[in-house]
């Protein structure tokens, strides 16, 4: 019987964004959406299946932003605000179909999942639902792991190694300080690699990471088992490689699993559909529509009237989805296992957020996958990277290829015309970080306390995030605008320092908004 | 931006709206076919935008999708200025992809002043070496090659002649028949763009080209395209490279 793995990596992030400043703020949906509709029905998957005795070795990189916005208080009580908003749009979209019955299952099927949201958000996680991945690893089912700290695009940031080094020390101290157990491996943002970045992380005990295709396979030497073996780089860490085909299957815009025309389409909600006397209280302010989260239509076709949504349609179709799924790794596996004298591993990385907040059914796809391997697993397997390199010591030593996941396989989504005037930025603010790390070896109480905030405001201007969005064009003032907070801060703090004259009362107020990495130690710069 | 929020807006308003992101119209346009016409052209720019996103990066994109209105106008309204430029003399060179590489620099005032009046000037041009397998001592390199610059330029793209070697660049003046460094870059390494022909014994086997065809069957877009640079064009002094010869 031929068999082989099937490494599953879900990398959850958000930048940091908190807005205590403002009573709502539109960005603070990026989170609230994703709670909603990724975390907590992974959370509820995640149940289901151990509930069923069904063993899924899942890897899942929670950045350290999105830990600390979830372990945050302000951000916690804002959620349930924002449950409790859209508990009662979705009771007065259940009296407006009334009689309109597909329509009315609908907003029923709505209801009860805010309901349940909020049910497992308070009793169940008592807001805080990094509990939730917290114990599913201690029980053995996930392999936490981490990324950068503020998600920076590390081969951008070569030249600027102490930089890089803080960004993967402070990442190790914030994954200890949420889930209590240091990480065995990380996801590089964006699969951002470049040779010689194993050299850092070794030095923190992070023995893998992951790469897209081209890096394994345009490695130093030629790679003995393509990306369905990891290699290993000169110092021991161990890089998995991206398979295309089953990354494909989900991924593709043309004809990926969530593609398919029976799926809830994402854009149609009802924050855009309804009357504006309606729908105000539920957009944002100034009659901005936006994002509600209910939406009645199927993805359909081409076509521009839209069928409703029919759940019963869309669950057939998970369960076809998954089954394919396994049916095409069975192939790929066997076409494998004749060329190879060790088990293929297929890994399959994914944004988590795919899954549920643009892929409505994507949770249960994952459910179904696990059902579906349970049945087959004299077949295949799934496996964490941990488990894979204890049962696999040696691998072959390559250097892998400067790569990443983005469009044409290297830096240019972060390093464009739209985004490049952030780098001079970026890098004069590390070489001043430096600077301060190494000239206050004995700072007063409030020097210490301006040195720490100037390490944080320089780590968040480094959220490749930033750099993407303005790329990409969703939200660029947004983008531009926290590019630019963090540079003035750390710039106003520096100055504020050399010249002797700290402003207790404005820093004050910074600590209070951008109060991400609270244990950090200014030093973490020092060469 | 939908046609609701468009509508929102005074004729003038929208007139500003157009000339803002670059859309052409006509005086004579009516509010409606202006607002058609800027919901037309918006729709392209998008579209265009999206065309060259992998989709790891369309979905990435969803994440931070909240409303149709792309266009909405920051909500944080606190004002952060920051530098135009920093002090010092300094080059940065970074790579980009195998084939293309940035380099941004800054120049001290004093020094730029003297710079620009520099007696018998005659070009201010970025160096590029090749400085593969070489320890550089400003004169060594396998080759190299001029990008005439302007004293108002702080960046360039630059065209990189081969993956899998090493570069590093200068800033030099050319003046009354001679020539002076003013900064050196940091060296940068352009990755391999191929399957590497190099293979260890033990870590080779009859299926490995097969396993390599397998991957390259799923994986099409294996070589980035050199030819599909959106950015500045530039153009070589030399355009005869000396090959570089391992």
């Amino acid at each position: 019987m031929n068999k082989g793995y099937l490494m599953l990596v879900l990398h959850a992030h958000l930048p940091f964004v908190r807005h205590p400043e403002y009573e709502k703020f539109l960005e603070e949906n990026w989170l609230f959406e994703a709670i909603s509709e990724t975390y907590l029905p992974l959370l509820r998957v995640f149940r289901t299946l151990r509930e069923k005795g069904l063993a899924f070795n899942l890897t899942l990189s929670v950045s350290p932003t999105l830990c600390a916005m979830l372990d945050d208080d302000l951000l916690q009580d804002r959620y349930v605000y924002h449950l409790d908003s859209l508990i009662e749009l979705a009771a007065k979209e259940m009296k407006r179909t009334e009689n309109e019955p597909e329509f009315n299952h609908l907003s029923r099927m709505y209801l009860d999942l805010f309901e349940e949201n909020k049910k497992d958000f308070l009793n169940l996680y008592g807001k805080n639902i990094l509990e939730g991945f917290r114990e599913f690893q201690q029980q053995g089912y996930l392999e936490l792991i981490t990324t950068a700290a503020s998600h920076a695009f590390l081969p951008l940031m070569e030249a600027f190694p102490v930089a890089i080094e803080a960004q993967i020390k402070t990442a190790v101290d914030s994954h200890i300080h949420y889930f209590k157990s240091p990480p065995a491996g990380i996801w590089l943002p964006e699969c951002g690699y470049f040779p010689g970045l194993e050299v850092v992380l070794k030095k923190y005990k992070l023995e893998f990471f992951f790469l897209d295709t081209h890096g394994i396979m345009h490695g130093s030497k030629k790679p003995k088992y393509g990306v369905y073996a990891p290699i290993s780089c000169k110092n021991g860490v161990a890089a998995f490689g991206r398979d295309p085909s089953s990354s494909r299957s989900v991924w593709s815009p043309d004809d990926g699993y969530p593609t398919d025309v029976v799926y809830r389409e994402y854009y149609r909600d009802i924050g855009y559909d309804l009357p504006m006397d309606y729908i105000r209280p539920y957009i944002h302010e100034n009659d901005l529509r936006i994002n509600t989260g209910i939406k009645y239509y199927a993805v359909t076709g081409d076509s521009e009237t839209k069928r409703i949504y029919n759940r019963r349609a869309a669950l057939v179709k998970v369960r076809e989805h998954a089954e394919n799924f396994v049916y095409n790794r069975e192939k790929q596996i066997k076409e494998l296992s004749g060329l190879m004298d060790r088990p293929p591993v297929v890994l399959s990385p994914f944004d988590a957020e795919l899954f549920g907040h643009w892929w409505f059914e994507g949770p249960l796809w994952i459910e179904a996958l696990v059902e579906e391997l349970g049945i087959k697993k004299d077949v295949i397997e799934m496996i964490t990277p941990t488990q894979y390199l204890h049962a696999y010591t040696e691998n072959q030593p390559i250097v892998p290829s400067l790569s990443s996941w983005g469009n044409n396989g290297y830096a240019e989504v972060w390093l464009e015309k739209s985004n490049d005037w952030i780098y001079p930025h970026l890098h004069r603010a590390i070489e001043n970080m430096i600077n301060l790390s190494e000239s206050y070896g004995d700072p007063d109480e409030l020097e210490l306390r301006a040195l720490n905030q100037a390490a944080r405001e320089v780590l968040l201007a480094q959220t490749s995030d930033w750099a993407f969005i303005m790329k990409t064009g969703t939200t660029v003032p947004y983008a531009v605008k926290r590019t630019r907070e963090h540079i003035y801060n750390f710039n106003r703090i520096y100055r504020d320092l050399v010249m002797k004259q700290l402003d207790e009362e404005w820093l004050f107020k910074v600590e209070t908004k951008n109060n991400i990495f609270p244990w950090i130690d200014y030093r973490v710069f020092a060469k | 931006m939908t046609k609701e929020r468009l509508n929102q807006l005074n004729i003038s308003q929208l007139q500003d709206f157009a000339e803002k992101h670059k859309i052409r119209f006509s005086d004579s346009f009516s509010k409606a076919e202006l607002i058609d016409n800027i919901i037309e052209e918006l729709e392209e720019i998008k579209q265009e935008r999206e065309q060259e996103n992998v989709p790891s990066v369309k979905i990435e994109e969803l994440k931070y999708h909240i409303a149709l209105d792309e266009e909405i106008e920051a909500q944080d309204k606190g004002v952060y200025p920051i530098p135009e430029s920093y002090q010092g003399t300094e080059i940065i060179f970074i790579t980009r992809d195998p084939f293309w590489a940035f380099a941004y620099w800054t120049f001290d005032s004093d020094e730029f002043e003297a710079l620009k009046n520099e007696p018998g000037f005659e070009a201010l041009v970025l160096r590029v070496h090749d400085v593969k397998w070489i320890d550089f001592n400003g004169k060594n390199s396998n080759f190299n090659f001029d990008i005439p610059i302007q004293f108002n330029d702080d960046n360039w793209y630059i065209n990189l002649p081969h993956p899998d070697s090493n570069y590093l660049c200068e800033i030099v003046i050319k003046s009354n028949g001679s020539e002076r460094v003013i900064c050196s870059s940091n060296v940068i390494y352009s990755p391999k763009a191929d399957v590497s022909d190099e293979s260890d014994e033990k870590w080779i086997s009859a299926g490995t080209d097969k396993i390599i065809d397998i991957v390259r069957r799923e994986f099409k877009s294996f070589t980035p395209d050199m030819e599909s640079f959106p950015q500045r064009i530039i153009s070589f002094i030399s355009s005869s490279y000396i090959p570089y010869q391992k």
